[in-house]
C-alpha cells in the first residue's frame, strides 16, 4: 500500500540527515502513529512515549526504507512495536491500567452501536500481539497485505489471524 | 462471512471513536530536533544504503591518507585534520580472533618512523572517527585521537567538511556558502560553487558530494542559474560542471549515482521508483532503457549489467519482489526471487562480473531484523543456501574479494556507530570464516586483515589466510575496537 501524500524526496532528505525534511514528516505522520499507540496502549501518555521512541528509531532508521511511497504504513508499524514493547514490560510487571476508561470520549446512541468502554475492556484481554493486528487494521487502516509487509507475515496469513481474531471480539463484545 | 463483514464496520466505527482520545498534538520541529540531538551522528546516518558511492566508503580512508601526503609535502609545517566529532564512548566487545600462530611485523602507529607513514612500511593505513596529528618534520604522532576540529587550515582556507577523491588527490570542502576543489600540497582552491551562490540547506546533507571509484568524477548539488532551483552535477577536475544528471532535473531527488569500477557507466535512482542509465560521466546514453518500478542495487564492474530490485504487482508488498538484472537495453531477466516477507536491500557484483551477492532482510520496521547474504550467477538458477548476518547488526556494505573465493559483509553494530562487524563467507559452500571487527581483503584475495584484542588487552591488526585459516598478529592500532571503520591494503603490501 502507497502513500498518495507520501513526498519522496522529503523522504529522502530526511534521510540525508535533513532535520527540516524529518521535521514536516513528523507534522504529517504523528497523528496516526498517536492512533495506532493509543490503541495498542490504551494510554494517552503511554502512546505519546511510545511515539517518541518511534521517532527516533525512524530517524536512525530513515535510510532503510526503500520505498519512500510506503513510509506511512513503515511508520505506523514502527510506532505499533514501539506500543506492543511498552505494553509487553507493563505485562511483565502485571501492572494493569484500569484509568484509560475514564478518558474515552462519551458514546451516543446506544442499539447496535459498540461503546468504546466495551472495546476498551476487549482490547484489554488480548495480548500485544493481536491489539497490534487490530490498530494496524482499524486505526492505521492498513490492508492485509500492506501489513503483511510490514509485519513480516503472508498476506493470507494475516487474513487468517485477523479473521479469528475478529470471531474472538465478537464473541467477547457479545458475551461481556 | 458478510456478518463478519458487518461487524468490522461497527468495530471500525467504534475504532473511530475510541481514538478519540489519542494524543494528537504535536510540536513536530521539537520531536525533530530532540531525535537529531539523540540519533546516530552525521557519519553513521551516512552509512546508508542508495546515495552512497563506492568511493565514499573510502573518503575517510582517503582523508588520512591526504593527511600523510599533506604533512609531508607541507614541509614541516603542522597539518592538522579532523572530519567528524567523536561517537559515544565505546565499549568493546569484540568476536575473539582466531588463534595466533605466526607473528609478522609489528609497524606500531603509535610509534611511526620519521618522516612519513607510508614509508616501506608504512603500508597499511588505519581510519576512524578520528585522524592522528603529526609533526610533519618527525612524522612523530603527537596525538593519538584529535576529535571535534572541522578544519583542514594549510593554505589559510577553512572548511567544515571535507570529502577526499579515493585517490586522495583532491578534497571537496563544504564551507558556509560554498564548495570549492582543494589539492593539498600545492595550496590550490578552486570554487566549484562560489560565494555568491546559495547553496541548498546542506545541515547534515554532506553525502549530496561523491567521488567515482577511480576518482575521475564528483558529484555534487548546486544551483541551476535560477533561484531556488537545485540540480544534480557531475563534473571533473577541469570542468565541475561537466553535466547535469538527466532524471533530476527536476530537483526533487538528490540521489547520487552508483558507477560501475571502470567508470564507464553509471545508474542514478530517482524518487519515481525507476532508475535510469547514463553515461560514467553523467550524460545520457541514447537509447538506454529506464528501470520502471525498481530500484537498481548494484552496477558490475564492467557496466554492463545491472541488477535492480523489480517490484511486480501491488508495490510495497514484498512477496513480489525480484532481482533482476539486465544490460540496460534489452529487457531485464529475473535472476532470483525471493519468498515473502524478504527484501533484498542491497547487492555487489563479483569482479569478474560472473556471480551477484544479495543481502536481505526480513523486517526493515524493527531492530531485531535478520540479514542474510545469498550468492547467486544471475541466471535464474537456484541460489545457493543463504548465510545469515550476525543479529542485531546491520549490513552496510558488501565487498567480493578480487579471486571471486569470498564475499565479506560489513555490518553496523548498534550502539556503536563507527564500530563495524565483519563476516566473511566463502562463496563455494556459503560458511562464514571470519567473523572480526572490520576486516579487508588482500589485494590478491588471500587473506583477509581485521581488528581483534589482544592477549594484552590492545588491539591488534591481524592477518587470516582464508583457505586454511592461519592467523598471525600483523601489529598494534592506537585506541580501542571501537575507533575503527575501515582499513585499506595497498597494492604495494607484501
Amino acid at each position: 500500500m502507497t502513500d498518495a501524500s507520501a513526498n519522496p524526496a522529503t523522504v529522502r532528505q530526511a534521510a540525508a540527515g535533513d532535520e527540516a525534511a524529518f521535521a514536516r514528516i513528523v507534522a504529517e505522520h504523528h497523528a496516526p502513529m498517536a492512533r495506532v499507540a493509543y490503541a495498542i496502549t490504551g494510554d494517552v501518555e503511554t502512546a505519546a512515549d511510545a511515539v517518541q521512541t518511534a521517532w527516533s528509531t525512524a530517524w536512525r532508521r530513515l535510510g532503510s526504507l526503500r520505498d519512500p511511497l510506503t513510509i506511512r504504513a513503515w511508520l505506523v508499524a514502527i510506532a505499533a512495536n514501539e506500543a506492543r514493547q511498552v505494553l509487553r514490560r507493563q505485562r511483565r510487571r502485571t501492572l494493569v491500567n484500569i484509568e484509560a476508561i475514564g478518558d474515552l470520549p462519551a458514546d451516543g446512541e446506544p442499539g447496535d452501536r459498540i461503546s468504546t468502554v466495551d472495546l476498551a475492556r476487549v482490547l484489554r484481554g488480548l495480548d500485544p500481539d493481536d491489539r497490534t493486528l487490530l490498530a494496524l487494521r482499524f486505526a492505521a487502516r492498513l490492508d492485509s497485505p500492506a501489513i503483511a509487509a510490514q509485519l513480516g507475515l503472508t498476506a493470507s496469513g494475516v487474513r487468517s489471524r485477523l479473521s479469528r481474531l475478529l470471531e474472538r471480539v465478537r464473541t467477547e463484545l457479545d458475551h461481556g | 462471512m458478510a456478518d463478519l463483514q458487518t461487524f468490522e464496520t461497527r468495530l471500525q466505527a467504534a475504532y473511530d471513536r475510541y481514538l478519540e482520545a489519542a494524543p494528537t498534538w504535536v510540536d513536530a520541529k521539537a520531536i525533530a530536533a530532540a531525535v537529531n540531538r539523540s540519533g546516530l551522528s552525521r557519519e553513521a546516518r551516512r552509512w546508508q544504503w542508495g546515495g552512497f558511492s563506492p568511493a565514499m566508503r573510502l573518503a575517510v580512508i582517503g582523508l588520512i591518507v591526504l593527511t600523510l601526503i599533506g604533512a609531508v609535502l607541507a614541509g614541516g609545517s603542522w597539518l592538522r585534520s579532523v572530519v567528524e566529532p567523536s561517537p559515544t564512548a565505546t565499549t568493546i566487545t569484540s568476536p575473539s580472533p582466531s588463534p595466533i600462530e605466526t607473528p609478522v611485523a609489528t609497524p606500531s602507529l603509535t610509534e611511526p618512523p620519521a618522516g612519513s607513514l607510508l614509508g616501506a612500511s608504512g603500508t597499511i593505513v588505519l581510519a576512524g572517527p578520528c585522524l592522528y596529528e603529526l609533526d610533519a618534520s618527525t612524522g612523530e604522532l603527537v596525538n593519538d585521537c584529535a576529535r571535534n576540529e572541522y578544519e583542514v587550515a594549510e593554505n589559510g582556507t577553512v572548511f567544515a567538511d571535507w570529502l577526499w577523491s579515493p585517490n586522495g588527490q583532491f578534497g571537496i570542502g563544504l564551507g558556509s556558502h560554498s564548495l570549492s576543489l582543494y589539492e593539498p600540497g600545492t595550496g590550490t582552491t578552486t570554487p566549484i560553487a562560489g560565494t555568491e551562490s546559495r547553496l541548498p540547506s546542506l545541515g547534515g546533507q554532506t553525502s549530496l558530494r561523491a567521488w567515482s571509484p577511480a576518482s575521475n568524477y564528483f558529484v555534487w548539488v548546486g544551483e541551476r542559474g535560477v533561484v531556488d532551483e537545485w540540480g544534480v552535477f557531475v563534473g571533473t577536475v577541469e570542468n565541475p560542471r561537466l553535466a547535469e544528471l538527466p532524471s533530476l532535473r527536476d530537483g526533487s531527488s538528490w540521489s547520487l549515482p552508483l558507477w560501475s569500477a571502470d567508470e564507464s557507466r553509471a545508474v542514478v535512482n530517482t524518487d519515481e521508483q525507476h532508475a535510469v542509465l547514463a553515461n560514467g560521466d553523467g550524460t545520457t546514453i541514447p537509447g538506454a532503457l529506464e528501470f520502471d518500478r525498481g530500484e537498481v542495487l548494484a552496477l558490475s564492474p564492467n557496466g554492463r549489467q545491472i541488477a535492480f530490485r523489480a517490484i511486480r504487482g501491488e508495490a510495497g508488498n514484498p512477496s513480489t519482489i525480484d532481482v533482476a538484472i539486465g544490460d540496460g537495453f534489452t529487457a531485464p531477466t529475473t535472476a532470483t526471487s525471493f519468498s515473502e516477507g524478504l527484501l533484498a536491500v542491497a547487492a555487489a557484483w563479483s569482479t569478474d562480473n560472473s556471480k551477484l551477492a544479495i543481502v536481505t532482510s526480513d523486517d526493515l520496521t524493527t531492530a531485531d531484523a535478520g540479514y542474510t547474504l545469498w550468492i547467486t550467477d544471475g541466471t535464474g538458477a537456484p541460489r545457493q543456501a543463504g548465510t545469515p548476518i550476525p543479529p542485531g547488526t546491520y549490513p552496510r556494505s558488501i565487498d567480493w574479494s578480487p579471486d571471486g573465493a569470498h564475499v565479506l559483509v560489513l555490518s553496523q553494530e548498534p550502539p556503536e556507530s563507527y564500530r563495524m562487524l565483519a563476516t566473511v563467507v566463502a562463496v563455494a559452500d556459503g560458511r562464514a570464516v571470519l567473523t572480526a571487527t572490520t576486516a579487508v581483503f588482500s589485494p590478491d584475495g588471500r587473506f583477509a586483515m581485521y581488528l581483534g584484542p589482544r592477549p594484552s588487552g590492545a588491539t591488534g591488526v591481524f592477518i587470516v589466510e582464508l583457505a586454511t585459516g592461519r592467523t598471525g598478529l600483523f601489529g598494534s592500532a592506537p585506541g580501542g575496537l571501537g575507533a575503527y571503520t575501515s582499513l585499506t591494503w595497498l597494492e604495494e603490501t607484501p
